[in-house]
């Protein structure tokens, strides 16, 4: 009897032990994927590390005692580790630490280890940390945690001994780069308390309200897209789709795939940012993780009738259809480049223009340029400069106010068409509207390109990175920024480097996704001096490890086509004229 | 008698925590697919093997991974493997799903799993994973992904392994599976009860 008593005293353990989410990450348990921004704004994913032998990750955490000693002994583990394939990264989910602030930290204290800053606290509390000098090893085949806890048994709290006598993480290790079972797979560890106000929360997040907290969130950034009809694959039109997909969701905005915004936020600000705010994630993945529960009030989403306006800047003055294009259910598709004469017979000044795509599913992105049919020329087509075009989850372009570009009446339209398949054969017919201005505008806007056709990308390389400058010739006013590349981009910015020799990051995309041809529309337009350099950098992953990478083995060399490449980063501005200065024009913002 | 509730709860336990995995037995299920037909597992005992694909609307991978299901039917054609789908999908319903594969052309039948029994049992994660069941045995020959073609928002010109392919012609050749469990890329299906609440 007294046996069985015990037993059932001993599976009450094991139940609590499961039943309990703030126990944390245990060995055995699945690492779940993420991406964060480390201190220096560079992107990582847990699960790009899939070729690693092992995924070490350290809790950080300024001003800790424990921490800042525990440096010396992560950096002798990668020593003893070099050249084994072992992934070592730290996590800093510290309430009180920034970006700023650990990248000071790290300056002072010499940590030359990528520091993923989770500002969200949304990772910490899936890892389950409580104090900072924990370790977690991961091993990348199964994303299993193999070990959790101290680094050695060398620190504790006001104390140090001079060397430790069991060096946990190393043996653990050394165990699993053997194959063999590792022996102490979690070991208490000590370190400063992460203070995760939300861990113990679960109550409370039973009871955010879907109808007055979650679904005004999903209707501001996700339903122009996730609608009927919209691009999105499914609509998010009430709650029982939400619910299904609630793990889904959560699984995205951990990844950062959606919603779709792919700079950094602590670079430039800019008008059409559309990433969550940290509070707005906290919130929505709390309450997934509470069970997505209804609760009270009519449902929003049902009841949303919103009237989507076909062209979302009214009806324009002109309408170019674009010839159809038969798009295959499946497969990658060429680019595709369709002249269309313009029709009017006289000069215009456009102010604006949309294209409403015929088949939203299948067109990637169009690009209009306006030029002159020529056999000699690139194409087939002698550019005078672009006029906008098309990405998905676009709701037209106006040129910026008192700005326009002027449309010649003889010209042609050239229309680069991308398509990407989604499991279902279309038929695209698009549609170009253009919108004119009245009488001349004040200013035009003009559109530059930096690009680098001389780009070499070495076969099997994770990070190649490659420049494109342009020096400005006249003072101007920069309104908007874009990167493109193609399958292998991985990361793009540009940096201002002014006549004075200051430097200034403009924009930073750490998480470029050729999917994606966003153009970053800066929230106060920016005077730049004459003799400014404009540096435009584009990083590519030609490795096996970036899944949309169609050929590792080969060096990549300039074309058109995805599966060649492109630094081809576009800025649209407008001169200043000769009453305005860049430093009157600055100071006026 | 307690030390059978004791296995019983340890059991429940352990097999929270662990998938579905190539040898275990496939339990018989009975299921009516989205035209209404009614499919049982074991009515399909007569075939060398049987294939389910796990389908969810709206989903960008699995709506992508219905043509290379359709070109390993086609490449099958002549052998004896019956070819299904399953959704198990919270959000979706006959109706919905009768559409889903009126709009993607889906010719395959697609097992309306409502209650949830069999994404349960065969412990669902997400969707364009893959069953290979060999009705000899009922046990389970391969569970993974299709291919490597598809990625999350990536897909590439032309898969470098065909796992579901090799897998299969492997175990109508009545000869061992290589690779027996590849992880699948889809969309999460939520079944709360797996979640453990």
């Amino acid at each position: 009897m007294k046996i069985v008593l015990f037993k059932w005293l001993s599976v009450i353990t094991l139940l609590s032990t499961f039943a309990l989410p703030s126990f944390g990450l245990q060995p055995g348990d699945k690492m779940e994927n993420f991406k964060l921004l480390d201190h220096t704004g560079a992107m990582h994913e847990l699960h790009y590390l899939s070729d690693m032998q092992a995924v070490v990750l350290l809790v950080h955490g300024n001003g800790c005692p424990i921490a800042r000693n525990a440096l010396h002994t992560y950096k002798d583990l990668r020593e003893k580790f070099k050249g084994q394939d072992i992934a070592f990264l730290m996590i800093n989910s510290n309430l009180q630490d920034n970006r700023k602030s650990i990248a000071k930290e790290a300056e002072e204290f010499g940590i030359d280890f990528p520091i993923l800053v989770d500002d969200t606290q949304l990772i910490g509390e899936s890892l389950g940390i409580e104090r900072t000098a924990d370790t977690f090893i991961v091993d990348p085949k199964s994303w299993k945690v193999v070990y959790r806890g101290a680094l050695d048994d060398r620190l504790g709290y006001e104390t140090q001994k001079f060397e430790a006598s069991n060096n946990y993480v190393a043996n653990a290790l050394d165990s699993l780069l053997k194959g063999e079972p590792i022996k102490v797979a979690a070991m208490e560890a000590k370190g400063c308390i992460v203070n995760l106000p939300e861990v113990d929360r679960l109550q409370a997040h039973k009871k955010i309200s879907y109808a007055k907290e979650v679904a005004p969130i999903l209707i501001d950034n996700c339903v122009a897209c996730h609608r009927d009809g919209g691009i999105g694959p499914f609509a998010m039109n009430e709650y029982n789709m939400i619910k299904g997909f609630a793990p889904m969701i959560r699984e995205v905005i951990r990844t950062k795939r959606m919603p779709p915004w792919h700079a950094d936020p602590h670079i430039g600000k800019f008008s059409n940012d559309r990433s969550l705010s940290q509070s707005e994630a906290q919130t929505l993945v709390h309450w997934i993780e509470a069970g997505a529960p209804r609760g009270e009030g009519k449902d929003p989403l049902a009841a949303y009738d919103k009237e989507w306006q076909e062209w979302a800047l009214g009806e324009p003055d002109v309408i170019i259809d674009i010839p159809a294009t038969d798009v295959p259910a499946t497969g990658v598709v060429d680019y595709k480049y369709i002249t269309v004469k313009n029709p009017l017979d006289q000069d215009v000044w456009v102010r604006a223009v949309e294209i409403i795509p015929g088949a939203r599913k299948v067109l990637h992105h169009v690009i209009t340029t306006v030029g002159y049919s020529n056999e000699k020329a690139r194409n087939g087509f002698a550019a005078i400069g672009g006029m906008g075009g098309y990405v998905p989850g676009a709701k037209g372009e106006a040129y910026p106010e008192g700005t326009g570009m002027l449309l010649p009446a003889n010209a042609d339209f050239q229309f680069q068409m991308h398509y990407t398949t989604y499991g279902k054969a279309a038929t695209d017919q698009s549609r170009l509207g253009i919108y004119f201005h009245k009488e001349k505008p004040k200013y035009a806007i003009e559109q530059r390109f930096m690009l680098n056709p001389r780009i070499k990308i070495p076969a099997h390389t994770k990070a190649h990175t490659e420049k494109g400058v342009w020096t400005v010739d006249k003072d101007l006013l920069l309104y908007s920024l874009l990167p493109h590349s193609h399958f292998r981009g991985k990361a793009s910015d540009f940096i201002a480097k002014y006549p004075d020799g200051r430097e200034e990051i403009l924009l930073s995309v750490p998480n470029y996704d050729f999917n994606w041809q966003t153009t970053y529309e800066l929230a106060e337009p920016k005077p730049l001096p004459a003799g400014t350099q404009i540096i435009h950098h584009t990083t590519w992953d030609n490795s096996a490890q970036n899944p949309a990478n169609p050929d590792p083995s080969i060096e990549v060399r300039w074309g058109e086509q995805s599966w060649e490449e492109m630094l081809f980063g576009s800025m649209k501005y407008r001169y200043l004229t000769e009453q305005e200065s860049p430093d009157q024009l600055t100071q006026a913002n | 008698m307690k030390r059978l509730i004791l296995f019983l709860v340890l059991t429940s336990i352990s097999a929270l925590s662990f998938a579905v995995a190539p040898g275990d037995t496939i339990q018989n299920f009975t299921l009516k697919d989205h035209l209404g037909k009614s499919h049982e597992l074991h009515s399909y005992a007569d075939k060398d093997a049987v294939v389910l694909l796990v389908q969810g609307n709206g989903c960008p991978i699995a709506r992508n991974a219905i043509h290379t299901y359709d070109d390993l039917q086609e490449q099958f054609a002549n052998q004896n493997v019956a070819f299904l789908m399953i959704n198990s999908n919270l959000q979706d319903n006959q109706k919905s799903i009768a559409k889903e594969a009126a709009e993607f052309k889906i010719n395959f039948p697609i097992l309306v799993d409502d209650e949830q029994a069999v994404g349960v049992a065969l412990k669902f994660e997400r969707t364009a994973d893959t069953f290979i069941i060999n009705p000899k045995t009922w046990a389970l020959e391969y569970r993974g992904a299709l291919d490597d073609r598809l990625g999350y928002e990536t897909q590439k010109f032309s898969a470098a392994n065909n796992y579901v392919a090799d897998a299969l012609t492997s175990v109508l050749a009545k000869e061992p599976v290589k690779l027996k469990a590849v992880e699948a890329k889809g969309c999460l299906v939520n079944i709360p009860e797996l979640a453990g609440g």
